[in-house]
């Protein structure tokens, strides 16, 4: 769950005035004479009068590499400048080897390897005891490979690693741990289309490596519930072995001492004997074809744009010089897209380009802007006239100069701190680069030319290579996105968790169910049933919180064709609530809104289960029916049959009382005030209303608590109701 | 104070008996560590750190926005902005035309401004042509800008992290350099504060104007926080929002921006912690000969408004696209108040870890949050801030329910003893968190500068350890009832935009 959004912004307040970009890390350089300290106590009047001394020799700490028996990497590098002992592990797995109907596997075993503690450890007892130490050994997981961390004050650094060899090799995982990482990353699915920059960003790589791609992968309530207990020891059987694993150990220890300690423990962790995992090429046939995509946020006066297409990897040759282009491009202070969009526009806060290559696939290249919805076309021209003056023509000495010293002048922050040496050697490890990369990348750096900037500027920036992602309130854009060209919607709604699949229909139970059904709508009112094309009613609805139970007053007028109008008087006020069919919108006082995107999809889904329109419809094309067996309401046996709407993937379960053939209630998967699960209505009484009975007291149970009980006060079949009334009022 | 962002008062003239090898990690530290202080009042702390060649500059200016009045609200963060902008001798091509292009800028400004302020009675025409004079004029003044040389300067030299962030009660400005460039800091660090340039105000104006809709118009918390403290305060200057209302981003002037600093930029407000492969001496005397020229000035009055006591619950709820969250706040002394560990040991008790209270109960037992949290010292430590609570409920879980469930946590607080277990678990990550505070230079910036200015001495940065030792649970149990009562509270729910019961 990400809190950290939260504390990230409640605990800073900060505001900082610069969203840029940080330039790509420099290569190292053979070291310079250490100058004699100059004793400056003039001062110099311009920039360009300051003297600086040579560049100060950059230290490269010597690091120990060893591999034990069991074929595990060992990195080690003493560092006793304060008492603590880091050690930072990389395995070689990742969420790309998922299956994509149970995305999500592989970061719930990493999560719950450590919440579940081992066979021997149980998991709150490793919570306790390691919060205590002030300790820290954590697992992580990332697309292309996985991680496990300890943070520990020296005198705990055994115990750190004595707890890190017992979770890899003996993980307990318990259930309860198991569907408690499920339920946190079920409400992290529900949150996901929250923030606007969250949106964007997640869908700009949906696009760019597709839907389907592994790179993409995105995990669903459905694939979450997917997920078993032996998928998760399968996955940490496959993966988690000592061949798959390099270590890397830094802090305040002495290496040979370190080094026996490593052996000891994680030495001890047999061969697990599978293949290493092969590296998923990318499929440039799953992204998404270049061109402009839209999300509608209604609730922003704020638009963000992005561009992005696939790039290259850091071994390819183009690495450098591409580094040179996109932060002469969109790097920082210096950039053109800061200079023009930021500064001299006044238009953008954020406006960077993001060169992004990968270690062994394809990375990206992106370009950010964020802009009020006024001037989302403007921005859009003035990026787009940014690139194209990046391919028309050379970049200034000036500007490579300026990137390439930005670049190479900070040699010495690579080595600046022990974690960061360490851990770029093993990454290098992992991804099969020569220990000497950085070196290989200084001095590519250094040779990049005017001419090496234009050919990538003219290879990589050309337009019509991009996807162009806007997210933002069209009505208040300053022209309609329209004018770049076709403009495909993208549809962010959060799929709703399936009901438990039933099996495949007999005949029989076909027939059961149809005569049942008819039993039913006998019951209710038989020919009356059909004439029905819309249905008001006021109700009172109650909704039980645990601080007691909060009254609202809803008028609802649902039509047999799927449209909805709500009237609700809340303790807020009266809200009017819409559903033509497609859009869903929302009215309070003189303010109109789009609802937001699942509403859409609820009202939809609601329609599909509304009782009259099945009743009508189940025998026609398009549904399924089935009697089920076995079924109980309230402790009471009861009949049952399921009818499925094929094209809404509806499937609603009719519970009817054997004696009368009165429907006593209804159960479906979806959600209930909006949140998702198993919903049961229960029917308490009934009314007749225009020669039909529909239920005019109902309880609804949402996974099984109370939510909602709702009184009708007043019936209408076959109100008044043009189609007008349920469009969004202008 | 927690290192990462709170402080405790350390009584005076403590002597130093800490925990053995903090004791030894504080003793090995102190010899690093050289002060200073120039004529006028400007404070410097130097750390060497010669483990690579670079040292981290980070200047704590003591003015935030609650130096702010109603009409120029986001000011102080403005101000941060403009100095990016170079100054007399950095980002311009001739200083004495720009000046004058300047000046004319804000006269058109504030032309096109009172015509504005007419409202419907405003001429049409009469505003578009002001427009045009303003946009000539900013054009006219924009040809003596070298745009953005101060960061350049400072990316050709190797640099690396500038920025800088504005808070309630403070202002940050930081970068690290190649230690062969440090010359360069002690240049333009200096001139930022002694001739600094507004130039492109106005344009940078809408640049955070832009940035308020990021962080706040278009972003669900965001808007949320700006609330909440507005209804959390009703006197204090924390109620209101740092980057400003869009009415005062859309009218104030480069004389006010001005104004504002010549008022609170005064060099006794100024501490800076220079860490990394420095030597003291030539520090020192780049320190004098740069920034002795800043004069010396008063102090600026101190903020004299405080909140008065809360004597009723005060609650809201925003209705917007986002899923339910739950925030709570409790007023509470300022930082530097003798409790101030105490504070600190509450939230680390509440949130740190899994098997925190807000975690083990909420998350784990309970399932009804996705997260939860508390923690002291919210928005700011200096003045009496807040204790403060959020949650964000699982699917099918309701704010009230997750309010309940919070208070609970909160009343287990008030109404048992806490465990000595808990409490060591407590001091051991405190002291955890100071060792590791120190182990870069940015980090050791950022500490080193807090409890210099709020508590007047580096050196507490250590002491905290004593104080943090001496918690009892009594003592939490105490400032617990004190703190956690329903008339001192406001609660704020985000409620997700939906309809009521469906079919």
């Amino acid at each position: 769950m990400s809190t950290s959004t939260f504390s990230a912004i409640a605990a800073g307040l900060l505001l900082v005035a610069s969203s840029a970009a940080q330039p790509t890390p420099p290569p190292a350089k053979p070291a310079a004479p250490k100058p004699a300290t100059a004793s400056a106590a003039r001062v110099a009047n311009l920039p360009k009068d300051i003297v600086f001394p040579k560049l100060n020799d950059v230290k490269v700490p010597q690091t120990q590499r060893f591999t034990l028996a069991n074929g595990m990497t060992v990195f080690l590098l003493e560092d006793h400048e304060l008492p603590t002992v880091r050690a930072s592990a990389l395995i070689r797995t990742g969420s790309r080897y998922e299956p994509a109907i149970k995305t999500g596997i592989a970061s719930i075993t990493a999560e719950v390897m450590r919440s579940g503690g081992s066979t021997s450890r149980p998991g709150d007892k490793l919570d306790d005891e390691l919060d205590r130490l002030a300790a820290n050994v954590e697992f992580g997981m990332s697309r292309a490979s996985g991680t496990a961390t300890i943070s520990c004050l020296k005198e705990d650094a055994e115990k750190a690693f004595v707890i890190l060899a017992d979770l890899l090799q003996h993980p307990a995982f318990p259930q309860d741990k198991i569907d408690l990482e499920k339920q946190q990353t079920t409400a992290s699915i529900a949150r996901r289309n929250d923030d606007a920059m969250g949106i964007h960003g997640r869908e700009m790589r949906r696009l760019v490596y597709g839907k389907l791609s592994p790179y993409a992968g995105q995990v669903e309530y459905a694939t979450i519930n997917a997920i078993t207990r032996e998928d998760l020891m399968a996955f940490h059987k496959k993966y988690y072995q000592p061949e798959n694993v390099i270590l890397g150990v830094w802090g305040d220890f002495d290496a040979a001492a370190m080094k026996a300690l490593v052996e000891r423990t994680l030495g001890a962790w047999p061969k697990g004997g599978n293949a290493r995992p092969p590296v998923i090429e990318v499929d440039p046939s799953l992204a998404a074809k270049p061109g402009v995509y839209f999300i509608e946020k209604s609730d922003v006066n704020q638009s963000n744009i992005g561009i992005i297409r696939l790039a290259d990897k850091q071994n390819d040759p183009g690495y450098y010089t591409n580094a040179v282009m996109a932060d002469i491009l969109g790097g920082g202070f210096a950039s053109r897209l800061f200079n023009k969009i930021r500064t001299e526009m006044g238009l953008a806060y954020a406006s960077t380009a993001s060169y992004s290559p990968g270690m062994d696939i394809p990375g990206t290249l992106s370009v950010f802007i964020g802009t009020k919805s006024e001037t989302t076309m403007k921005a859009i021209e003035a990026m787009k006239g940014e690139l194209a003056k990046m391919a028309a023509s050379e970049v200034t000495d000036a500007e490579l100069k300026l990137a390439k010293e930005s670049i190479l002048k900070g040699e010495a922050f690579d080595y600046a701190s022990t974690g960061q040496v360490i851990n770029r050697l093993m990454g290098y490890e992992y991804y099969g680069y020569p220990p000497d990369f950085l070196q290989k990348f200084r001095a590519g750096i250094e040779k990049v030319t005017k001419a090496d900037v234009l050919a990538s500027a003219q290879k990589w920036l050309k337009q019509e290579d991009f996807v162009m992602l806007v997210l933002g309130k069209a009505a208040d854009f300053d022209q309609p996105l329209s004018k770049l060209g076709p403009v495909t919607p993208v549809d962010i709604s959060i799929p709703q968790p399936e009901g438990p699949k039933l099996s495949e229909a007999t005949p029989e139970a076909e027939a059961a169910g149809k005569a049942l059904l008819a039993k039913v709508k006998a019951a209710h009112g038989g020919a009356a049933i059909d004439a029905v094309k819309a249905v008001a009613q006021k109700a009172e609805i109650k909704i039980t919180t645990p601080q007691g139970e909060m009254a609202i007053q809803q008028e609802a007028t649902v039509t047999t064709d799927g449209k909805q109008l709500l009237k609700l008087v809340t303790p807020m006020g009266e809200m009017l609530q819409g559903f033509d069919g497609e859009k869903a919108w929302g009215k309070q006082g003189a303010n109109v809104m789009d609802a937001p995107p699942n509403q859409a999809a609820q009202a939809k889904q609601a329609a599909a289960r509304d009782t009259v329109t099945l009743l009508q419809s189940y025998a026609k094309p398009g549904y399924k029916v089935q009697a089920l067996s076995g079924e109980k309401l309230e402790g009471k046996d009861v009949d049952a049959v399921a009818i499925t709407n094929e094209a809404a993937k509806q499937t609603v379960k009719f519970l009817v009382d054997p004696a009368t053939g009165m429907l006593t209630g209804k159960s479906y998967t979806g959600s209930l005030m909006g949140q998702p699960g198993t919903v049961v209505e229960r029917y308490l009484s009934f009314t007749d209303a225009g020669g039909i009975k529909l239920p005019s007291q109902s309880v609804s149970t949402l996974n099984g608590n109370k939510v909602v009980e709702t009184t009708i006060k007043e019936w209408k079949v076959n109100p008044d109701a043009p189609a007008s009334a349920f469009a969004k009022p202008q | 104070m927690k290192p990462t962002s709170r402080l405790s008062l350390l009584a005076c003239a403590l002597t130093l008996t800490l925990p053995l090898s903090a004791q030894d990690s504080f003793a090995e530290f102190e010899k690093k560590v050289t002060e200073f202080t120039l004529d006028n009042g400007m404070k410097f702390l130097v750390v060497e750190r010669h483990n690579a060649p670079v040292i981290s500059f980070y200047t704590y200016a003591d003015v935030g926005s609650v130096q702010e009045v109603k009409g120029i609200t986001g000011m102080a963060h403005m101000f941060e902005h403009m100095a990016f902008k170079g100054t007399k001798k950095v980002g311009t091509k001739n200083w004495l035309e720009e000046k004058n292009s300047l000046d004319r800028v804000d006269r058109a400004f504030m032309a096109l401004r009172a015509e504005r302020d007419k409202g419907d009675k405003a001429d049409k025409a009469k505003l578009e042509a002001l427009q045009k004079d303003f946009d000539a004029a900013q054009e006219g003044a924009g040809q003596f800008v070298v745009p953005n040389e101060l960061g350049k300067l400072i990316d050709g030299a190797g640099g690396r992290g500038l920025n800088a962030s504005t808070a309630s009660d403070r202002t940050d400005y930081f970068y690290s350099l190649p230690s062969n460039a440090a010359e360069l800091w002690f240049y333009l660090e200096s001139e930022r504060f002694l001739n600094p340039v507004l130039r492109e105000f106005y344009k940078e104006a809408g640049v955070v104007r832009e940035e308020r809709r990021m962080r706040t118009d278009s972003n669900p918390i965001g808007k949320m926080i700006e609330e909440f403290l507005t209804t959390a305060y009703k006197a204090h200057p924390y109620g209101e929002p740092g980057i400003g209302h869009m009415s005062d981003l859309m009218n104030f002037t480069r004389p006010e921006a001005e104004a504002f600093f010549e008022k609170y930029y005064a060099a006794s407000n100024l501490t800076c912690v220079l860490a990394g492969d420095i030597d003291p001496k030539r520090a020192r005397a780049l320190a004098e000969a740069y920034f002795g020229r800043l004069p010396k000035r008063p102090k600026p009055e101190p903020l004299r408004i405080t909140e008065p006591k809360q004597e009723v619950e005060r609650r809201i709820t925003l209705q917007v696209q986002s899923q339910p969250w739950v925030l709570i706040g409790y007023h509470k002394p300022a930082a530097t108040h003798p409790d101030g560990p105490v504070y600190d040991a509450i939230g680390s008790l509440l949130s740190d870890g899994r098997s925190s209270r807000l975690y083990r109960r909420l998350v784990t037992e309970k399932k009804i949050v996705a997260g939860a949290g508390g923690f002291p010292d919210f928005p700011g430590e200096k003045y009496p801030g807040l204790f403060f609570f959020y949650g964000a409920a699982n699917a099918g879980k309701t704010n009230t329910e997750v309010e309940k469930a919070m208070f609970e946590e909160i009343d287990r607080l008030r109404n048992e003893l806490v465990t000595k277990e808990e409490l060591e678990g407590v001091k051991r990550r405190a002291r955890s968190s100071i060792i590791n505070s120190l182990s870069s230079n940015t980090s050791i910036g950022i500490q080193l500068s807090k409890f210099q200015v709020l508590t007047g001495d580096w050196r507490n940065l250590f002491k905290y350890l004593n104080e943090i030792e001496k918690v009892t649970p009594e003592d939490v149990q105490r400032v617990a009832r004190a703190t956690f009562t329903e008339t001192n509270r406001t609660v704020g729910y985000i409620e997700p935009a939906k309809p009521a019961a469906s079919k």
